[in-house]
C-alpha cells in the first residue's frame, strides 16, 4: 500500500532503537555500526522481526551512518552496506514497509564546517541511490540538527528517486535544533521543499515534545512523525540507561497523538515492547485532521514571517544600483557590505531583506552563494531573492536554509515558465508583477488582467493565491504625474476585491526628485490607506519609517519596544537620528564613527583633491589615534573602531578617484594567512584591519591556508612581508613548514608571526624573521622592515 | 548572572590592568554582548562519571574505554578513584555570529570573542560547582578541570573523549583533521573524582606552556589552552 494511502487510515507506526536492542543482545560493533548488516545480519535481521511482530507499519534499516565520510577505511562500500541493510529488512518483514535510514553526514557545512553543499548532496545522492536499487518503500531522513543538512538531504532523495520521504530534527532543551531553528521554522522549509511528513526524533523524552509538537501542527499540512527517546540517558558505569519505563512512555505519547501526531515510533532506549504498548492504547485514537492550506508566510533558518499582520517592511538597500561602494565591492566578490546592510535594516526594523546583487561585471551566482550561505543560520529576516535570470533565482532558493520570497515574476509567459517551476520546487513566496511582454499597462483593468493571468496561470503549478505579493508598480512621478493613481487603484482592487497580498517598490515615486525621503514617506501613507501590505522600502530613510509606524499603530500591529508611543512618545527623541555630526573627518575617525567619517569624506571630496585628503586628514587622524593607543589612552576596541572608521572613508576615496581616473600612492603590499589545520583567524583579521589602514596592502589568504597558497600569494603580490598567525602548538608545526618553504623560495622576503603560543623565543627557533605580540606591533613591523 | 565579575574580567583582559574604566560606551556595549552571547548560547554538557585506574610514575589514567597517556593529567589528579569526562560548547549560533561580526564590525568582534572566552569560562565554573556539590553529599572530591592540550597530554584524545561522549550527535561538537573544535567555544575535561582532597599545589598553570611569561598567572581568567 502508498504511504499516502497508509496515512488515510489512522495513525501509522514506525519502529523504535536499534542501537538498545543491540546492546541487549550484547552485539558490539568495530567502526560504524551499520557494516553489523554484513557481520551479523542475523541479529539485525532478528531486532526488524521484533519490531513488525510488535505492529510497526515500517520498519528502519540499519543504515543511519552508511555514509561516504563514516564507512571511510571499513572496507565496505556505501552500496554494499545499503544493500544489504535494505536486503535484511526487506526478507525480514515482507509485508511491512522498509525505510531506508539516512542520518546526518557527521560534518558540519560551510561556513562552519569545511563540507560545501554540493558534497554533502553527493553524500545523500550515493545512499539514496543505493537504497533505491536495492527496493526500499519510504525514505526517513532522521536526527538532523541542521535544518540546511536537512534540507540537502531531502533534496538528493526527492531529485533521485520516486519514494516517499519522512524527515525529523533533533531539538534541544530550549526547543530549537542545535543550530538555532525553532519547530514551526523546521516543519514549514521542510514541507516547502517536498516531504512526505515531518516531525521530531530523539531529543528528549515524550513529555517535552508537546510544544514542539504543537509548533510544527500549526504550519504545516503534513502528517507529523514523532520518535522520542524513553526519556533522558543516564550513564551508569559505562554503560547508559533511559528513565521512562513503557508505563510511563505509553501515556506521554498518547498526549503527543492529541497535540497533532500521526505517526509514532521511537528512538534510544525504547524496545518492541514500546512500541506494542503504544498501538495498544492508542488503538481507538483518530488521528487529529491536519491543516488544508499552505500558510502566507516565509522563514528564515531561525524565524517565521506570516502575512497577516502588516504592515511588514522589505528592505531594499541590498542593490547595487545607483550604490557604487556595494557594486565595487560585489565586483571584487566581497559581501561585507552586503552583510551589513543586512542586519542594519534589521535593526531599523526590516521584517524581510531583498538582496539583489545584479551589475556589470558581478558574478551573481557566487555573490548569492557567499552571502546567504553567510547568513543562513544568523539572518533572523527571511531573504527575498531579487533577479529575473531562472538559473540564478534557482540556485539561491536552493542553499538558502529557509523559505523565500522570490521578486518576482511577470506576465510574460517566458518568465511564468522559468521562475514558477522554481517557486513550487522551493515553495517560495512570490511577487507577481502587474507587466507583461506589452509592458507596464496604463489602465488600472489592464493590470489586473495581467495580475488574474499570473495567479491563474500559478494554480498550474499548484501554487495557490496565498502564496503572491502583487506589486502594482510604482513610476516616478517626475515622468508621470498621474501615473500614481493607477498604481493606488490597481493595488486597491487586487487587495480589497481579489483578496491578494500587495506589495509596492515605493521608493520608485520619487526617482528624480529631490529629498525623495520625505516623498517617499508621503507616498507610502497613501498607499497604506489603499491596501499595501508590505512595501519594498528602505527602513533607514527617517519619513519611510514614520510611515511605517504610524501605521502599524493604527493598525494595532506594533513589534514590542518599538510602538509608536515608545519611540515618538517622547516630542525630541523624534528628531534624534536626524541629529548631525558636527566634527570634522579626524574627529569622526578617532571616534570610530563610521558612517560619519564616510559621509564627511563625501563632502570634503567636493573640494579637496583625493590625495590630500589621505595625507592631510585619514593618515594624521590614524596617527592619533595611534599614539593615543601607545600611551594607554584608548584600547584595542577603540583603535579598531578608528580603524573600521578610516577604511570606509578610504572605500569613499577609492571610488572616487576611480571616477576620476586619477591614482593615488601605491601601497605595499602584506602577505597574512593562518596556517594550515587552524582555524582560529580573529587575531590574524585584527591585523588585517590594521594594516590595511596604515596603509598597507592586505593580501588575506584567510584561514587553514597551506604553504603552496602562501607561496602563491606572495608570488602574484610581489609582498616583501609576509605574516603567519597560529594559535595552537600542534598548528605551529604547520608554521614552520611555510616559513621553511618561504625561506627557501623567497629568501629576501620578511617573515613575521603571531598567535597565542608564540614568542620571541619560540619565533627564532621556527626561523621567523620577527615576533609581532599584537596588531599595533604588527604595523610597527611593517613599517620598520618596509619603509625604512 | 554575575555579569559584573564577566565584566570586569573583560575590561582587565583589555585594558591589562585591575579595576579600569573604560568608556561609557563601550561599557554599555560589552553589557549588551553579554546579553547577546548569553541568548544565543546553548551551554548543556554532556559528562560521564566512571571509575579509574590509575597509574602514577607511568602517567597513564584508564577509564572504560579511554586510556590517557599523561604524566601531567596523572599528577593533576593523583589519588583519584573515578574521573568525570565532560564536554561543552556555546554552541553554532555563537560561532555564526562570530562570523557574521568579523564581516561588519571587527572591533564588536574582538569585544564578543572576549565575552565568550568569558562566558564559557564561567559556565564551566559554575557547572563544576554544582557537580562538587552533589559530590561533596557522598564525602567526595573533585579536582579542577584539565583539557586535552594541556602539559602532555595530548590533543589527538579529543577524538576519542568526543566520541565517549557522543558529542557530536548530542552537544554538536566537530573535529577538524588537527583536531580543533568546531563550534571554536567548545570546551572538553577531564576532573578526577576521589575519597580524599587533592593535591592543590601541582595546578594547571604548572602544565601550561605560556607559564614564562602569562599575565593571569593562577588560573583566575585564564583563557588559554
Amino acid at each position: 500500500m502508498r504511504f499516502s494511502d497508509e496515512l488515510k487510515k489512522g495513525h501509522l507506526y514506525f519502529d523504535g532503537s536499534m542501537g538498545s536492542l543491540l546492546i541487549q543482545k550484547g552485539i558490539k560493533s568495530e567502526g560504524d555500526p551499520s557494516i553489523l548488516n554484513i557481520t551479523e545480519p542475523k541479529a539485525i535481521q532478528d531486532i526488524h522481526k521484533a519490531y513488525a511482530d510488535s505492529g510497526s507499519n515500517y520498519v528502519t534499516t540499519n543504515t543511519f551512518g552508511a555514509n561516504k565520510y563514516k564507512l571511510e577505511g571499513s572496507g565496505f562500500t556505501v552500496d554494499e552496506i545499503i544493500s544489504a541493510g535494505v536486503g535484511i529488512a526487506r526478507e525480514a518483514v515482507p509485508s511491512k514497509g522498509v525505510a531506508l535510514d539516512i542520518g546526518p553526514t557527521g560534518r558540519l557545512l560551510n561556513p562552519m564546517g569545511q563540507m560545501t553543499f554540493d558534497e554533502a548532496y553527493d553524500v545523500f545522492k550515493e545512499q539514496v541511490l543505493a537504497g533505491v536499487k536495492a527496493g526500499a518503500d519510504l525514505v526517513i531522513i532522521e536526527t538532523m540538527s541542521d535544518l540546511m543538512e536537512a534540507k540537502i538531504a531531502l533534496l538528493a532523495v526527492k531529485e533521485n528517486s520516486d519514494l516517499p520521504v519522512v524527515v525529523t530534527m533533533t531539538f534541544q532543551e530550549n526547543g530549537r535544533t542545535l543550530s538555532g531553528s525553532p519547530a514551526d521554522v523546521v516543519a514549514f522549509t521542510l514541507e516547502a521543499n517536498g516531504a512526505d511528513a515531518v516531525g521530531i526524533n530523539c531529543s528528549t523524552g515524550p513529555d517535552k515534545m508537546v510544544p514542539l509538537v504543537e509548533a510544527m501542527y500549526k504550519v504545516t499540512t503534513l502528517p507529523i512523525l514523532v520518535q522520542p527517546n524513553a526519556g533522558l540517558p543516564r550513564h551508569i558505569e559505562g554503560s547508559v540507561a533511559y528513565d521512562l519505563s513503557v508505563e510511563d512512555y505509553v501515556p506521554q505519547m498518547t498526549t503527543l497523538a492529541d497535540a497533532g501526531a500521526q505517526i509514532l515510533g521511537g528512538c534510544c532506549g525504547t524496545t518492541p515492547e514500546y512500541i506494542g504498548a503504544l498501538k495498544s492504547a492508542l488503538i481507538e485514537h483518530t488521528p487529529k485532521p491536519v491543516r488544508t492550506e499552505r500558510l502566507s508566510a516565509v522563514c528564515s533558518s531561525t524565524a517565521m514571517v506570516y502575512f497577516d499582520t502588516f504592515p511588514l517592511t522589505i528592505g531594499e538597500r541590498i542593490n547595487p544600483a545607483g550604490k557604487a561602494l556595494l557594486k565595487k565591492a560585489f565586483q571584487e566578490g566581497r559581501i561585507d557590505l552586503a552583510v551589513k546592510e543586512a542586519f542594519d535594516q534589521v535593526e531599523a526594523g526590516a521584517d524581510i531583506i531583498d538582496v539583489n546583487v545584479s551589475g556589470r561585471g558581478v558574478d551573481e551566482t557566487a555573490i548569492y552563494e557567499s552571502l546567504i550561505t553567510t547568513l543562513n543560520g544568523t539572518l533572523s529576516a527571511p531573504l527575498q531573492i531579487d533577479n529575473t535570470k531562472a538559473n540564478v533565482v534557482e540556485r539561491a532558493c536552493r542553499i538558502y536554509a529557509g523559505v523565500p520570497v522570490i521578486n518576482s515574476v511577470n506576465g510574460k509567459q517566458s518568465s511564468m515558465d522559468s521562475i514558477l517551476p522554481i517557486a513550487q520546487k522551493y515553495g517560495a513566496m512570490l511577487i507577481g508583477l502587474a507587466l507583461d511582454g506589452a509592458g507596464i499597462p496604463e489602465t488600472v483593468d489592464d493590470r489586473i488582467e495581467v495580475v488574474k493571468h499570473i495567479v491563474d496561470e500559478a494554480k498550474k503549478y499548484n501554487i495557490h493565491q496565498s502564496r503572491f505579493l502583487i506589486d502594482c508598480l510604482t513610476l516616478s512621478a517626475a515622468s508621470n504625474r498621474e501615473g500614481y493613481k493607477v498604481t493606488l487603484d490597481s493595488m486597491d482592487h487586487v487587495k480589497n476585491v481579489m483578496g491578494l497580498k500587495t506589495t509596492l517598490g515605493a521608493s520608485n515615486v520619487s526617482y528624480g526628485l529631490p529629498n525623495r525621503d520625505l516623498l517617499n514617506g508621503s507616498f507610502l501613507s497613501m498607499a497604506f490607506a489603499k491596501g499595501l501590505d508590505a512595501p519594498i522600502t528602505d527602513p533607514l530613510q527617517n519619513e519611510v519609517k514614520k510611515a511605517i509606524d504610524i501605521f502599524a499603530y493604527l493598525e494595532g500591529n506594533e513589534k514590542a519596544g518599538k510602538t509608536y508611543l515608545e519611540v515618538y512618545g517622547n516630542a525630541q527623541t523624534t528628531t534624534v537620528a536626524s541629529l548631525k555630526f558636527e566634527g570634522d573627518l579626524k574627529t569622526a575617525i578617532q571616534k570610530g564613527f563610521r558612517a560619519e567619517a564616510m559621509e564627511k569624506t563625501r563632502l570634503y571630496l567636493e573640494t579637496e583633491k583625493a590625495q590630500e585628503i589621505v595625507d592631510q586628514h585619514l593618515i594624521p587622524a590614524l596617527e592619533a589615534v595611534g599614539e593615543e593607543y601607545d600611551k594607554g589612552k584608548i584600547y584595542l576596541p577603540q583603535l579598531l573602531s578608528s580603524a573600521e572608521a578610516a577604511k570606509g572613508a578610504f572605500e569613499v576615496v577609492k571610488i572616487a578617484i576611480e571616477k576620476d581616473a586619477v591614482e593615488l600612492e601605491e601601497k605595499l603590499p602584506v602577505v597574512l594567512a593562518t596556517v594550515e589545520g587552524d582555524v582560529h583567524d580573529i587575531g590574524k583579521n585584527i591585523v588585517a584591519v590594521m594594516l590595511e589602514n596604515f596603509g598597507y596592502e592586505v593580501v588575506d589568504l584567510g584561514k587553514n591556508v597551506t604553504t603552496e597558497a602562501i607561496l602563491e600569494g606572495v608570488k602574484s603580490s610581489g609582498a616583501k612581508l609576509v605574516g603567519l598567525s597560529a594559535l595552537m602548538t600542534t598548528t605551529v608545526e604547520s608554521m614552520q613548514k611555510s616559513i621553511e618553504a618561504l625561506n627557501n623560495h623567497y629568501p629576501d622576503v620578511e617573515i613575521m608571526v603571531g598567535g597565542a603560543v608564540l614568542s620571541q623565543d619560540y619565533a627564532n627557533e621556527i626561523g621567523a624573521n620577527v615576533y609581532g605580540k599584537d596588531a599595533r606591533e604588527a604595523v610597527r613591523i611593517a613599517d620598520r622592515l618596509l619603509k625604512s | 548572572m554575575s555579569y559584573k565579575r564577566i565584566k570586569n574580567q573583560i575590561i582587565e583582559a583589555i585594558t591589562g590592568e585591575q579595576g579600569m574604566h573604560l568608556t561609557d560606551t563601550l561599557d554599555n556595549e560589552l553589557e549588551a554582548l553579554i546579553d547577546e552571547v548569553k541568548s544565543l548560547s546553548t551551554f548543556s554538557p554532556v559528562s560521564r562519571q566512571s571509575t579509574c585506574t590509575h597509574n602514577l610514575s607511568e602517567g597513564r589514567i584508564e577509564v572504560d574505554s579511554l586510556v590517557f597517556e599523561s604524566k601531567s593529567l596523572a599528577r593533576y589528579i593523583e589519588g583519584a578513584n573515578s574521573c568525570i569526562i565532560m564536554a561543552a560548547t556555546l554552541g553554532p549560533r555563537i560561532e555564526s555570529r562570530m562570523n557574521i561580526l568579523q564581516l561588519t564590525d571587527m572591533s564588536k568582534a574582538y569585544l564578543f570573542d572576549l565575552v565568550c572566552l568569558h562566558y564559557l569560562e564561567y559556565c564551566l565554573d559554575e557547572w563544576e560547582r554544582t557537580i562538587r556539590d552533589q559530590l561533596e553529599k557522598e564525602s567526595l572530591h573533585v579536582s579542577g578541570r584539565f583539557s586535552p592540550g594541556y602539559g602532555d597530554l595530548k590533543l589527538e584524545l579529543q577524538k576519542q573523549v568526543l566520541k565517549y561522549l557522543d558529542a557530536q550527535k548530542r552537544v554538536g561538537i566537530e573535529l577538524t583533521q588537527n583536531n580543533l573544535m568546531i563550534p571554536q567555544k567548545s570546551v572538553t575535561a577531564i576532573l578526577g573524582v576521589s575519597p580524599n582532597p587533592f593535591n592543590r599545589s601541582y595546578s594547571r598553570c604548572d602544565a601550561c606552556l605560556k607559564r614564562d611569561n602569562c599575565k593571569s598567572r593562577g588560573g583566575k581568567h585564564c583563557a588559554f589552552q
